[in-house]
């Protein structure tokens, strides 16, 4: 990987999840924390191809930038997606240290998803729902680990498949 | 095309099915709360279950008054009000049943149990 290709990477990881966002904002949703997950992808990405230094900035990019998008900046929503994509962004990145190459795209948007709801769940009980935490808690660790895997899935299918990819990766 | 699961990508998925389990359980077992007996003196709660037999003692706006809880159910058993309407109340046991002293400015109601109180 040249100098210049690892400049651009990071912005344009950063505008894709941007895009992903609004793609996500645009798909009506039932329950306002009920999310696809979109904009993880490229975190999931960036994983394989950017050093942990640009990771953390991409995380904190995609909160910034998701917030923007979503109009969320300054509500209380923000703590909720801020709290969640630095609690996934995190685990999938201790994850991928962690095992390298033994766990796919669908393990770590798994463990990307699980954290991302715990970290909700608790600002949800000391911000809005306090004890009826318990009863949002399982539609959004079902909802969680559906998407999650679906998402893997789909991820893991993009980096086997694209040529792009391989060329980063080479 | 064939999807390469590796074995690390089971652990998670086990973890996030555990998860969601455990958040089910914890659903389900709040069906059947022990009831409480949820007690405001003046203004300050206090809460009791009901499943453990106490004896309780709370000083009101006039002077001391005495509950107790025993078989799942509060009672007050002594009032310095006047005309021991709270005592004449008798047992409050289930969800939604309550006890008031008025010029003690103590009241007990009872929260959880067998009924249903999640809608």
């Amino acid at each position: 990987m040249t100098q210049t290709t690892d400049k651009k990477l990071l912005p344009f990881l950063a505008a894709l999840c941007l895009f992903l966002a609004a793609v996500e904002y645009a798909i009506p949703k039932p329950l306002p924390f009920l999310r696809l997950g979109l904009a993880n992808l490229p975190v999931i990405v960036a994983l394989f191809v950017l050093p942990t230094r640009d990771i953390y900035k991409l995380i904190l990019l995609k909160i910034i930038g998701q917030a923007l998008i979503t109009g969320t900046l300054f509500s209380y929503i923000f703590l909720f997606s801020a709290a969640g994509s630095l609690a996934s962004g995190l685990t999938m990145l201790g994850v991928h240290l962690w095992l390298k190459n033994r766990v796919s795209c669908i393990g770590l948007s798994l463990a990307g998803a699980a954290a991302n709801n715990i970290a909700q769940l608790v600002v949800a009980y000391f911000v809005l729902f306090g004890d009826a935490t318990k009863y949002i808690a399982p539609i959004l660790l079902i909802s969680g680990t559906a998407t999650g895997l679906v998402l893997g899935i789909f991820t893991q299918m993009f980096i086997e498949k694209s040529k792009w990819f391989r060329g980063l990766h080479a | 095309m064939k999807l390469s699961f590796k074995p690390a990508d089971f652990l998670f998925l086990a973890i996030s099915v555990i998860l969601t389990a455990l958040s089910l359980l914890a659903l389900k077992g709040s069906d059947d709360p022990v009831a409480k007996a949820v007690i405001k003196v003046k203004d300050t709660e206090y809460i009791y279950p009901l499943n453990q037999p106490r004896e309780l003692e709370f000083t009101g706006e006039i002077d001391k008054a005495h509950l107790i809880i025993h078989d799942g159910c509060i009672e007050f058993v002594e009032s310095p009000c006047r005309d021991k309407i709270c005592i004449h109340m008798g047992q409050a046991r289930e969800d939604g049943d309550f006890l008031a002293c008025l010029p003690n400015r103590i009241i007990v109601t009872v929260e959880g149990g067998k009924s249903d109180t999640d809608n």
